[in-house]
């Protein structure tokens, strides 16, 4: 069965399905995305747990021609690199169709592009031919856009023009240096043609000579770094983030940043390995960046919803210094992170819609005393926070510390390392600083007279936030389920990059 | 000499030319139509010609069939190259025909003098693709440029439309001078009008560098007729003020056609490459640079198409600077990208122009509400112009950028995906007044009549399929080129 095909497009198959809705049915439409998401989230949990997790082969191979005289074929696959986003991005898809219920204008476009944006998504994290790869990369562009354009808040016009701006500017740079590597990949009596194949090229790596695989790696990292977001690349998030719908917000914090770094380890780490290794210090110095900059902005914002936008970003800087370290304890703990990213940035999105949608603001200075009002919101809010500032216990915790570990630990330039990443250690204390400062201001002290109304979380949004709650303590608890899957295929790559452990 | 008057060898020309022929004659069936018709059922005179020009399109596809004939002392070719810029010329004619049956402004009477012009410039624009003659090449460029004078000017109340014909007739008549001088170095130089004896000429001989700046005098005229930067003054202002299907033929079918000539002269001249691809490089730059900025500040569709139509110049000239067969098959592919999206997005300006009476995009508001399906089918063909997979657009641009990055070009293809940022903020503009503004203008859903939907669907499927499914048309541009170059580089 070509299970990878079918996750990818029954989506798609929804989003059409959905089209021909008649007029004014809502609920149907509803619905039918709510199953359609379900489905594919099933589908991606059957993947998951038989996914060999023993091997670095490829598995779930999908391949066929498709512009042979370009040497374009139709190839799918997974393996560790890709399985853990590959089941985060339908179970984050789904919980955010969910709570899209509570959508109510223009019903059927939105769902329309909500299943084509998660068809984009998964595409991108199985696809393994750059032609298909860049399809999928792109086909997530335009549904953001519309869903950030038209249901998003006060300024989401710009924020979605911003946003359309950014990462195309990013992915058409990246579009030269994947023709550039399309190029320079052999010819030979049995491949007639160049080609698009990503494992075919990582295989043929290092042909290019020094500067010119450098230059490669620039415009490959330009549009990898603009979806991370990297710093100076990152001013799109805050605006897209704060100006989405929250489930579209989730999918954005949870999915569509880790296109970046999927992208980084997929392509850029098994292709071109030399400049990886060359750039290595730089990354470090990005990912301290983003670690420390992402912080302290966060502590600064007096919204909830911007302040979460910035974690991401601080975040995000622990994923890049676990990718930068290129220690097989880094990599595993970067892969982690980027899920243990999404479980917990997501259900931190989904809770700040939740008060946004009854307080109608987020102002976080505007709150006081919700404890008393909403225990069980306030409860779960607390958690998750504590999820992200990295308590043990729970799943942030385990990734930060292998990606702190794996980067402390480093061959490729140990005294640098260990510098920033002494120095990233900040980032955490700051991370804590602004968690807790909310949580103070947010939820502790009196209640504010004007809040005493406030009821607390329904139905539809206990279906969309306690999964998280419970993977996230799962995670912490547990961390191999997730941990062991991507071991082999890093052991691979680590072995590739040619670091001595 | 008296042989070549044999009969023979004219009927045989006559029966290759069998398409043009038969448009001919086609043009004369409509003046005649036009005398019997009555004036209530004047329009019928559209679909005569339409059914009349699809027949053509079938005798063009045998075209491909041949590897490369001339006809008429030398002065015709007859190969696939030709039928491939023909059929793209009789299809966006089709188009264009289709499109005018529900153009408002074009007064029943006048239909049949219309039709027989949009007949006859798209016979001019079929032998402009084939002709293989310094002077076939000019008479053929004078035909269609003042025919098009006419059909632009056609609107004779409109101040606009009489505006934009002046002014492209009177760059019009400049550039043709200019096509002349530059033409009579070549003929001067090598003694001969023909491509062949000029190929001939410069194996022997080489070119040198008064043949190249000929050459480059003779670039001026085809500049004109491709609106390519700095010879691209005419066209907001004739693609304005022309009726608007006029104003699609324009933008391809005229395009198509002065890309056609422009390779064709190029590749059969310079078999290799010489020093004049830096300028067309730079040209191809400056084209899709200022196309695509000036159109930023466009809010009349119609200018704002005609600027997009530049920067897409641009985009062919970048594949045209790479020359060689990936090169010539780049430019291919994105004409028939070109061809495609761009008769839906003007078959959409028009069924929004029926709607409302207005081309300005700030009067799109609200379309999205009132008919959701096709302003997403409209943004689908934005898209495809910006560029944006899964669409015709994209594949045509990766296919240049592969085309320029294969012959070393890095500077212009980081210029030409920089442009393609530029070119989505402006196409998202539209998609902004249609999708996020607050006052709508349009309250009723937009309803499509039966020509307008066969463009728009037919149109969408191609610009999917072509960028889905390229196989079959790669497979067609790489035999048109090989069968293109390969002649003389067997020379």
């Amino acid at each position: 069965m070509p299970i990878l095909t079918l996750i990818t497009f029954l989506p798609l198959l929804g989003a059409i399905l959905i089209l021909f809705a008649p007029k004014g049915k809502d609920n149907l439409v509803r619905w039918t995305s709510a199953v359609v998401t379900f489905l594919t989230m099933v589908l991606g949990f059957y993947v998951f747990f038989t996914f060999n997790r023993n091997t670095a082969d490829l598995q779930f191979v999908e391949r066929a021609a498709w512009i042979p005289s370009f040497g374009i074929s139709y190839f799918m696959g997974l393996d560790g690199l890709s399985m853990a986003m590959l089941v985060l991005t339908p179970f984050l898809s789904f919980l955010a169709a969910v709570y899209s219920f509570n959508i109510k204008e223009r019903v059927k476009e939105y769902f329309f592009f909500f299943l084509l944006l998660e068809a984009g998504m998964i595409g991108v994290f199985v696809a393994l031919d750059f032609f298909l790869f860049y399809i999928f990369w792109e086909l997530t562009l335009v549904p953001m856009y519309f869903l950030i354009g038209i249901w998003g808040g006060p300024r989401k016009e710009y924020a979605a023009i911003k946003f359309f701006l950014y990462t195309l500017f990013g992915s058409v740079v990246m579009l030269l240096g994947i023709l550039a590597l399309y190029l320079t990949s052999p010819i030979t009596a049995a491949n007639p043609t160049h080609t698009f194949d990503i494992i075919e090229l990582s295989k043929s790596h290092g042909l290019m000579p020094g500067w010119h695989q450098y230059l490669v790696y620039a415009a490959l990292f330009l549009g990898f770094a603009v979806k991370v977001p990297i710093f100076p690349f990152h001013t799109w998030l805050p605006d897209a983030h704060v100006e989405a719908p929250t489930a579209v917000s989730v999918i954005l914090a949870g999915v569509l940043l880790k296109m970046g770094t999927y992208g980084l380890l997929r392509i850029s780490y098994t292709i071109l390995p030399e400049a990886a290794k060359y750039f290595a210090i730089p990354l470090l110095i990005l990912a301290f960046i983003n670690i420390v900059y992402g912080a302290f902005v966060a502590m600064a914002q007096k919204d909830l919803k911007k302040m979460i936008a910035y974690s991401s970003v601080n975040h995000m800087g622990y994923c890049l210094l676990g990718i930068a370290a290129m220690s097989t304890v880094g990599l595993n703990g970067a892969i982690l992170q980027m899920v243990t990213h999404g479980i917990i940035t997501g259900a931190l999105f989904f809770l700040v819609g939740v008060i946004y949608d009854r307080a109608h603001t987020r102002d976080i200075e505007g709150f006081g005393g919700l404890m008393n009002k909403m225990p069980v919101y306030s409860a779960i809010m607390i958690l998750t926070c504590l999820g992200s500032l990295g308590l043990p216990g729970l799943a942030g915790f385990v990734s930060e510390f292998m990606c702190f570990s794996g980067a402390f630990s480093s061959t490729i330039n140990t005294n640098v390392f260990r510098i920033f990443t002494g120095l990233s250690i900040a980032g955490l204390v700051i991370t804590a600083a602004y968690f807790l400062i909310m949580i103070q201001k947010v939820f502790m002290g009196p209640l504010n007279p004007k809040w005493k109304d406030l009821p607390d979380m329904t139905a539809r949004e206990y279906v969309s936030i306690v999964p998280l709650i419970v993977l996230m303590v799962l995670l912490g608890i547990l961390p191999v389920i997730a941990s062991g899957i991507s071991v082999k295929s890093v052991d691979a790559l680590v072995m590739l990059l040619g670091v001595k452990i | 000499m008296m042989q070549g008057f044999l009969p023979i060898e004219m009927l045989q020309g006559l029966y290759a030319l069998a398409p043009e022929v038969f448009v001919l004659c086609l043009a004369f069936l409509v003046i005649a139509a036009d005398i019997i018709l009555p004036l209530k059922s004047k329009r019928r005179i559209l679909d005569i010609a339409a059914l009349g020009l699809v027949f053509a399109m079938l005798l063009t596809y045998g075209n491909f069939y041949q590897q490369g004939a001339y006809y008429f002392y030398n002065a015709i070719i007859v190969d696939p190259f030709a039928g491939f810029f023909k059929i793209i010329i009789l299809i966006s004619a089709v188009f264009m025909l289709m499109m005018s049956r529900d153009y408002k402004p074009l007064e029943d009477n006048k239909i049949g003098e219309y039709t027989s012009l949009v007949v006859l410039v798209t016979l001019g624009m079929m032998l402009m693709a084939g002709a293989s003659d310094l002077l076939m090449l000019f008479l053929s460029i004078e035909f269609v440029s003042i025919t098009f004078f006419v059909l632009v000017g056609f609107l004779r109340k409109d101040m606009k439309s009489g505006e934009g014909a002046v002014k492209y007739f009177l760059l019009g008549a400049f550039s043709s001078a200019v096509f002349v001088y530059g033409a009579s170095f070549l003929v001067g130089i090598t003694g001969a009008s023909t491509f062949p004896s000029i190929q001939k000429y410069l194996v022997i001989n080489g070119a040198g560098p008064l043949f190249i700046t000929g050459l480059i005098i003779m670039l001026v005229g085809f500049g004109f007729k491709i609106a390519m930067v700095p010879f691209h003054m005419w066209a907001p202002d004739a693609y304005e003020g022309a009726p608007t299907p006029v104003t699609a033929f324009l933008s391809v079918a005229s395009k198509t056609a002065g890309v056609a000539v422009l390779v064709r002269t190029f590749i059969a001249i310079l078999p290799e490459n010489a020093n004049v691809n830096l300028i067309l490089a730079i040209l191809a730059a400056l084209t899709m640079t200022v196309g695509n900025l000036v159109a930023i500040t466009q809010n009349n569709v119609k200018r704002l198409l005609a600027y997009s139509g530049i920067a897409h110049v641009g985009y062919i000239m970048m594949g045209f600077v790479a020359y060689g067969i990936l090169g010539v098959e780049s430019v291919l592919i994105y004409t028939l990208a070109y061809l495609f999206t761009n008769m839906g997005a003007f078959a959409f300006a028009v069924a929004i122009y029926n709607k409302t009476g207005s081309d300005d995009i700030r009067d799109y508001a609200g379309l999205s509400v009132a008919s959701p399906a096709l302003a997403f089918v409209f943004f689908i063909f934005l898209l495809s112009l910006a560029g944006v997979p899964p669409t015709a657009g994209f594949f045509g641009k990766l296919m240049v950028l592969y085309a320029a990055l294969d012959a070393h070009y890095i500077w212009l293809a980081v210029i030409g995906v920089l442009n393609s940022v530029i070119a989505l903020y402006f196409y998202a503009r539209i998609a902004y007044y249609m999708y996020f503004a607050k006052e709508a203008k349009i309250t009723e859903p937009l309803k499509l009549s039966v020509p307008l939907s066969i463009i728009i669907y037919s149109s969408l499927f191609m610009i999917l399929c072509i960028c889905i499914l390229p196989e079959q048309f790669l497979i067609l541009a790489v035999r048109t080129v090989k069968l293109l170059i390969g002649p003389f580089h067997a020379l």
